[in-house]
């Protein structure tokens, strides 16, 4: 059991007349980084306050590097691993950057010695250097962010538990905002991110979780879901006649369905082969001399395969 | 500002050290310590100081060389009444009564330092903590390793830092004054420890107040420090013109929570004469008993006892808090200490009921009591009674969440979230229990029906409950609000209704024997209309309890069945 960063049995939460997390068993590995994903009110938010102790279960147990979690004065180590990013992050308006960060360095005990040190240290990971000295109040919104990713990184957590992490941010911001995620994975933090820019989350996860009506209904590695949910296309494009191409398209075993793109010289082909069946098919359409002018291979994108799985809205 | 802070904090390592132990304090300081605010509050401290001074010294006599004002007279003349003509000694000086001069600025500073204390502080503390948790950001604390008792302290000790700077400028003048008074120095010192403590367990009190979601958050400092003021005004202006105050009743209780009561001891040691100081004399002081002893003839032991009552009542308070800070959505207080609570507060109000064995006092007392009771019951009630979803939670779960789940009595007496009646009942036994054997020992035989509209209330206070608590499993939405209305109904009504139908309690005592105070008819009734009362009193709170039960049964199914359905809707 204590190789899981984090692990629940049974966890549930009911709200008046709902139930917002149903029996979820959530297994999640040291240094993993893992999305959690789902429709708008699957529950995700409900969950990730859960892990924080910001909320307390209905039912059920939840165990941080084997650790039982309780929400008492009894656990101020195990505070000391989490770090939580609520995905409506309050501030304190009156405050300096610096003040707010020192003031949670404080919070977390962390030591007159090295404080100074790792204050400058996180400032300088989220790109806020230059802001030290001004007033939380007049920070832009990814400013704010970036600040609150900061705090919850300031006592040096083991597992980041971010909630819409880049939720409002620019496509720069949210690039910057993947860089820091990674850094942070490399220094060997466990990490638990619920978003729905799922191309973000494509790029930066190791394991996926996909929640429903409450439910986890899938939870696995990336590759794997790939492997499991994701098929190959590839994307065809003929000077020829179109009759010819499909013609010897059917003769393939390994192709499965096609639909013509927009352009009407193109084709997307499902393709369910392997690598080598690929090459074969490419030379016995040359060989069969079709004018070829694209031949591209393409796995379905999470966003695809979330669409695919057709989930339902929590209502 | 900034600089300012850190010179402050470099000058003295000392002070860094101290800082570091809670942050909390450390935020507060940092945020209101600025040397602008420094300045208003000193500069307010000083002029407040001088006015007092001016007004003390506006009555003493004005120089006169030639004799034309006539005779002065004026409070600070040697003599008796309250205001004596001046008089000139040999010298041709006039003769001035320094001490009480002393006295009364010493009286005025006091009461200066106690109302804005109390007043202003508490404003302060609730009207942060409030601000703090509808911004959200005290979750945030939640989260951090640091104790609910460093947090709190942290904020006691540094949202009013602005207050207390002022209240230490006054603290020369103050022991200055006492001294020229012929104060002794220990009094005075022990009359700033009984403020010391007034302050801390009304400061604890408020940020109790402030964590109660009550949804009133931007009227809640006003309401609380209103409150706080017109408490401490009226008790202080009845210890004020009043030197026989002490009435030998349960509700003296009621002045050791006001911090001017010491000042009679202080009074008294500098031997001025009483015609002067409209106060509460020590010689009434000392007539006050607990059980049958009369603690406040020496100051020791009655401000001793005066900061026992604060600690205990603070204790609790903070333990409260602490549960509080950790669970905002549970009920307000545990079980287990809802018992230690009501043992306590029947413990001490008992003992101010014992008094005296003059007879009728003592039924007045024990009837004063009993109404004491009732208020805490309900009070209880409103702190022990889970809410729609957690009742219904409770029942679904309770056998896989709680270690002793299955056995039913335990989670009943001891458990989270369980319905409170049973709890409740418990709580009104404990002090109906330790009650009525004193009836016994000090009531006259003719008395003692008094036990019996102890038991009664106890009865109805349960009844209170049940009523309290299906009302809260109902499904509208502002079911506290409901459920505390119908208490209320239930309360006034049946007296109103027997009042305008023209039931006398004298003639018929069993329909009065059902209201909320009992005791009116208890007097008039027989064993038997007693035991009948309590039995339809039973019978109604059986069937209440049958029907909540019923309706946690059918919640539970209910659920169960939105479960499946849910399961369909995924695997479908
Ligand atoms: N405090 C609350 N009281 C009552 N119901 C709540 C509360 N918080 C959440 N819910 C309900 O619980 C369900 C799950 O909400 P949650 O916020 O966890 O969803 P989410 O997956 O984070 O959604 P989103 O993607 O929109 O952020 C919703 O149906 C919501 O209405
Ligand atoms: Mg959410």
């Amino acid at each position: 059991m204590n190789d899981w960063a984090i692990a629940t049995y049974g966890l549930t939460k009911r709200f008046e007349g709902h139930i917002a997390v149903n029996e979820i068993d959530l297994k999640i590995k040291s240094g993993e980084v893992y999305g959690l994903i789902g429709p708008n009110g699957a529950g995700k938010t409900t969950l990730i306050r859960m892990l924080a102790a910001a909320e307390e279960p209905t039912k059920g147990e939840i165990y941080i590097n084997g650790d039982r979690l309780l929400r008492d004065d009894s656990n101020p180590l195990q505070k000391k691993r989490l770090g939580y990013l609520p995905d409506d992050f309050p501030l304190y308006d009156d405050l300096t950057v610096w003040d707010y960060l020192e003031y949670f360095a404080r919070l977390y005990n962390l030591n007159p010695s090295v404080r100074r040190r790792r204050l400058q240290e996180v400032l300088e990971l989220v790109q806020l250097e230059n802001k030290r000295k001004s007033i939380i109040s007049t920070l832009s919104r990814g400013m704010k962010q970036r600040l609150s990713l900061a705090r919850t990184i300031i006592h040096e957590p083991i597992l980041l538990l971010l909630d819409e992490p880049v939720s409002g941010l620019d496509p720069l911001a949210r690039q910057q905002f993947r860089q820091i995620i990674k850094i942070l994975q490399e220094a060997g933090m466990t990490i638990l991110i619920s978003s729905h820019v799922l191309s973000d989350l494509a790029e930066l996860c190791t394991s996926v979780g996909i929640m429903e009506l409450g439910f986890l209904v899938e939870s696995a590695s990336l590759s794997e879901l790939y492997q499991r949910l994701s098929r190959q296309q590839i994307i065809l494009g003929t000077l020829g006649k179109m009759e010819i191409l499909q013609q010897a398209l059917r003769q393939n075993a390994f192709v499965e369905t096609w639909e013509m793109m927009p352009e009407r010289d193109r084709l997307k082909v499902n393709f369910t082969g392997e690598k080598q069946d690929c090459a074969d098919l490419l030379r016995s359409l040359i060989l069969a001399d079709i004018p070829l002018t694209e031949f591209h291979c393409i796995q379905e994108d999470l966003e695809t395969i979330f669409l695919k799985l057709g989930h339902q809205q929590a209502s | 500002m900034k600089q300012n802070i850190q010179v402050f904090q470099r000058s003295s390592s000392l002070w860094e050290k101290f800082l570091d132990l809670n942050p909390q304090l450390f935020r507060e300081i940092q945020g209101r310590l600025k040397t602008r605010n420094v300045v208003i509050s000193a500069a307010i401290s000083v002029i407040t100081q001088f006015m007092i001074t001016i007004c003390c010294l506006g009555e003493l006599p004005q120089s006169d060389p030639k004799q034309l004002l006539g005779i002065q007279y004026g409070r600070y003349a040697m003599g008796s009444g309250y205001n004596p003509a001046y008089t000139k000694d040999m010298l041709g000086e006039w003769v001035i009564n320094w001490q009480l001069l002393w006295l009364d600025l010493f009286m005025a500073l006091s009461m200066v330092s106690i109302f804005t204390l109390l007043i202003v502080g508490t404003y302060m503390l609730i009207a942060d903590t409030v601000k703090e948790e509808s911004r959200g950001t005290l979750n945030f604390i939640r989260l951090t390793p640091q104790s609910a008792d460093s947090i709190f302290l942290g904020k006691i000790l540094g949202v009013p830092i602005l207050l207390y700077v002022a209240i230490l400028l006054l603290l020369p003048l103050h022991t200055i004054s006492g001294l020229g008074a012929h104060i002794p120095l220990t009094l005075i010192m022990g009359f700033d420890g009984v403020i010391v403590a007034s302050c801390a367990f009304c400061y604890s009190l408020a940020l109790l107040w402030s964590l109660m979601n009550l949804g009133l958050s931007g009227f809640k400092p006003w309401l609380a420090s209103g409150l706080v003021g017109s408490v401490l005004l009226l008790l202080t202006v009845t210890v004020f013109n009043n030197s026989n105050l002490i009435s030998n009743g349960t509700w003296d209780w009621l002045f050791l929570f006001n911090p001017t009561l010491v000042l009679a001891y202080l009074i008294d040691a500098t031997y001025l004469s009483l015609d002067k100081i409209d106060f509460l004399s020590v010689e009434n002081l000392k007539e006050l008993l607990f059980y049958g002893q009369a603690l406040w003839t020496k100051a020791s032991f009655g401000i001793g006892f005066i900061l026992f009552n604060f600690s205990v009542w603070t204790y609790w308070c903070w333990s409260v808090l602490r549960r509080r800070f950790h669970n905002p959505d549970r009920t307000l207080f545990s079980k287990t200490q809802s018992y230690w609570i009501t043992a306590w507060f029947v413990v001490i109000g008992l003992g101010f009921t014992l008094q005296n064995n003059k007879s009728y006092s003592a039924t007045d007392n024990f009837i004063f009591l009993q109404m004491c009771l009732c208020m805490l019951g309900l009070a209880l009630i409103a702190a022990l009674s889970p809410h729609r979803q957690t009742l219904y939670d409770w029942a679904r779960y309770r056998h896989q969440t709680h270690e002793n789940g299955n056995i039913l009595w335990k989670e009943l007496v001891f458990g989270e979230n369980s319905p409170s009646v049973i709890a409740v009942a418990i709580n009104m036994a404990i002090a109906v229990i330790y009650i009525a054997p004193s009836i016994f020992l000090i009531l006259e035989p003719k008395d003692r029906y008094i036990l019996w509209g102890f038991v009664l209330s106890g009865f109805s206070i349960l009844l209170y409950a049940l009523v309290a608590q299906l009302v809260l499993t109902l499904k509208t939405r502002k079911r506290a609000i409901w459920s505390a209305i119908s208490v209320i109904n239930l309360i006034i009504i049946p007296p109103l209704c027997l009042g305008f139908a023209d039931v006398i309690p004298k003639k018929e005592p069993l329909l009065w024997l059902f209201s909320f105070l009992p005791t009116v008819a208890t007097e008039y009734a027989t064993l038997s209309t007693v035991m009948l009362a309590i039995l339809g009193q039973v019978v109604a709170a059986s069937l209440i309890g049958l029907q909540m039960t019923r309706k946690l049964k059918q919640a539970g199914r209910s659920e169960t069945k939105m479960l499946f359905d849910r399961n369909q809707a995924i695997s479908s």
